[in-house]
């Protein structure tokens, strides 16, 4: 008896380990990096959950961090050659990786893959190097306005999403937004200071694409060069520089409105620069803001609509071991697929990712959350992405988008400085850096 | 030369056997990094890829940065915080000096701002200096004076930050309150039976007295001060118009934006020269102002 049971116990624990040894070879694991806070580790790893239920033989490890640690850490894991398998990326570190040869290329996996419809992909600029698509996209998102319907209900104008639909530029445009906002801003306790503007513009992304809205641009097609000294940069500032000291319907920068509780959030500012990707959270429940708002593209300059719009691409570190299964992971994580089934599980991707597809635009797991808005109207922005992608690739992007042009156009609207003066410093100091020589 | 007694070898291992903690963690954490800091400076890198040397370019390149040289003029200007709060710290001082109810209360409200995290000091701050409703331009507004938009003025954000430096003066006021105490009071009263008057006392046996310690915040403050960062990230971010881009927010900047490695280690073995020939210059002269009891 003793010798039946310690056989058939040899033979249970060989074959137990024969069975986890099978299944171990088989298990591939692979990490994925984002940036992002403590509610989007939850939402990863409820896909990771869905993801393993259709690939039981991989594993994904989720690093999510901070904005500003993810900025400095990715960098540092690539460079090491430890980055996680798959990273996603904003669009000046993927510039970055990839002038640094630190990403695979899957255009040949995406060329071959007949699961994926390419056409359907936004923004598909913002992956292709040289032709080469590089990666796919884990969000997208577009700079645009929103406005508080209520005040406009109040002060019985034609709300801006009518104006845009009855005539698109004809309607909604420089002149009409000025109009609107001279009529939403309140002097209330008749200091001469107003507790109400008619619109706020502080977003960097904005500026950039009101020049261009203005038929004007900072760099040539070279990026070698500053033309923000053409006739449409220098409308756009004057633009700027109006809405502030000529029709004062924009709070000047040096009040600091924002602690003066001056705000869209406590309905004392009428149009605001918001994201599509972003200012969504404030439809989810508990965190309504306590008046109706609606979304609306930013209004047409003389050459047209133009929209910032750019996406995160996940890529595959050049260092990956597990390509193939970091590919599998990065299509599903970019799918509709994944906004479907995260939202059956009671989680939903439109709080936090704009769409990686255009037909997710159309599918519950979009409209329904984001129902108080008008939907149609960011997909509407997403048209006036004008070129993508629309960040010039120049490794001083961000010193010279989010750092000189705002810093110029800051003085001039404060007043210190001419228009002229703001732009021609900052022609300067933009050519200065791109000759290496600050 | 005369030769080391075995107790002196002996003391010496002792000593150093104490602080090898300190100079084990130097050595592994801190030299290597200094070292490297130093090679990282001669090449071009963007922290991804590998690094290219390019000999001393990035400090060719530094000359004729501008906003090298604007970074330089702001903290230089803001150097002026360490006098104010080396006098307003010995003011302050020698109230607390006093024999006054409550004296310990009193202490440690006027020591609390200085343990106070940065970046919350620097959001309170940002009230303070509000154009519309900060205290300040209320105040001013008293007696008939229109504020200026301190932050948001490129002439008046240093000085702002600069006054808002005196909040953490709490750190250089103790060291004064030590030093006070530790002056023997034979000293004042022979100087009292000789018919020395406040004044005198304070010029003639108080300052000379406390001359190491005002020698040690004068260190300091110029240190901590070439190394200002925290506010004028929080408050200003550099702005407006570069007025309070301050060294070190520009040497994070370039290497933590702007991703130049290479730059921002040149950036930093350049301050690190400023503050070391700083440091030496101060020493150098030290000997002619501050006293020592040995000495």
């Amino acid at each position: 008896m003793k010798r039946t049971v310690s056989l058939g116990l040899v033979i249970s624990l060989v074959f137990s380990l024969l069975i986890w040894g099978t299944n171990n070879a088989a298990s591939v694991k692979i990490t994925f990096s984002r940036h992002g806070t403590e509610t989007d580790l939850e939402t990863e790893n409820k896909l990771v959950k869905i993801f393993k239920s259709k690939h039981p033989d991989i594993d994904v490890e989720v690093l999510v961090l901070p904005w500003n640690d993810y900025n400095t850490k990715i960098p540092v894991m690539v460079a090491g050659g430890s980055a996680p398998d798959v990273i996603s990326a904003h669009p000046a570190l993927l510039f970055q990786i990839y002038a640094a040869k630190g990403l695979y290329s899957i255009n040949s996996m995406v060329k071959t893959d007949t699961t994926i419809n390419y056409d359907d992909i936004v923004f598909p600029g913002d992956a292709k190097f040289s032709g080469q698509i590089v990666g796919l996209p884990q969000k997208s998102c577009t700079h645009i306005l929103r406005y508080n319907e209520d005040l406009f209900k109040k002060a019985g104008l034609t709300t801006p999403s009518d104006l845009y639909y009855k005539g698109k530029e004809k309607a909604w445009n420089w002149d009409s937004l000025i109009e609107a906002a001279k009529k939403l801003t309140v002097d209330e306790n008749g200091d001469g200071q107003p507790e109400q503007y008619g619109v706020s513009l502080d977003d960097n992304c904005i500026k950039f694409s009101t020049i261009r809205s203005a038929g004007g641009d900072v760099l040539d097609k070279a990026l070698t060069k500053c033309v923000l000294n053409s006739p449409g940069g220098k409308k756009a500032f004057q633009f700027f520089v109006d809405l502030v000291r000529k029709y004062k319907v924009a709070p000047p920068p040096e009040l600091q409105v924002g602690q003066l509780g001056i705000q869209f959030k406590t309905g004392k500012i009428a149009i605001e620069a918001a994201t599509s990707c972003d200012s969504v959270r404030d439809l989810r429940k508990g965190y309504e803001l306590p008046f109706s708002w609606k979304f609306v593209v930013p209004p047409a300059g003389p050459a047209g609509f133009r929209v910032w719009g750019d996406t995160d691409q996940m890529i595959i570190s050049i260092t990956s071991k597990n390509k193939k299964a970091a590919y599998e992971w990065m299509k599903f994580r970019s799918s509709k697929e994944a906004w479907v089934e995260l939202y059956k599980e009671g989680m939903t991707l439109a709080f936090t990712d704009g769409p990686t597809r255009f037909s997710i635009f159309d599918i519950p797991a979009f409209k329904e959350p984001l129902k108080a808005v008008d939907v149609n109207m960011i997909k509407e922005a997403y048209k006036y992405v004008i070129p993508n992608p629309f960040l010039p690739r120049t490794p001083y992007a961000d010193r010279i988008f989010f750092t000189i042009v705002p810093t110029e156009l800051d003085n001039a609207m404060r007043g210190t400085k001419s228009v002229e003066q703001a732009i021609n410093d900052a022609v300067k100091l933009i050519n200065d850096v791109l000759a290496g020589k600050a | 030369m005369a030769k080391k007694s075995k107790t002196y070898w002996k003391r010496a291992l002792e000593g150093y056997l104490f602080i090898s903690p300190w100079i084990v963690g130097f050595a592994i954490f801190t030299a290597g990094a200094i070292g490297a800091s130093f090679v990282i400076s001669l090449t071009n890198w963007s922290m991804i890829g590998n690094p290219r040397f390019i000999g001393v370019e990035n400090y060719k390149r530094i000359v004729n940065d501008k906003f090298f040289w604007q970074s330089l003029k702001v903290t230089s200007i803001y150097l002026l915080n360490v006098p104010l709060n080396l006098i307003i710290g010995l003011l302050l001082a020698i109230l607390l000096n006093q024999k006054i109810k409550g004296l310990s209360i009193y202490r440690s409200i006027y020591y609390l701002p200085s343990v106070t995290a940065g970046v919350a000091v620097s959001l309170l701050w940002l009230w303070i200096f509000n154009p519309r409703f900060g205290i300040i331009n209320l105040l001013l507004s008293y007696i008939g004076i229109k504020g200026p938009a301190w932050l948001s003025d490129e002439h008046w954000a240093l000085p702002a930050l600069i006054i808002m430096s005196t909040w953490g003066v709490g750190g250089s006021m103790l060291t004064y309150l030590g030093a006070l105490q530790g002056i023997p009071t034979q000293l004042y009263e022979a100087a009292i039976l000789d018919g020395a008057g406040i004044w005198d006392r304070f010029k003639y046996i108080t300052i000379p007295m406390i001359t190491p310690v005002i020698l040690l915040n004068l260190i300091m403050g110029i240190i901590n001060s070439f190394q200002t960062f925290t506010q004028a990230f929080v408050m200003t971010n550099g702005g407006p118009n570069y007025a309070t881009l301050f060294y070190v927010l520009y040497l994070y900047q370039q290497a933590f934006r702007w991703f130049n490695m290479g730059y921002a280690a040149a950036l930093a073995w350049i301050l690190f020269l400023i503050i070391l020939v700083c440091t030496i210059v101060i020493f150098k002269t030290s000997a002619r102002w501050v006293y020592y009891e040995r000495s």
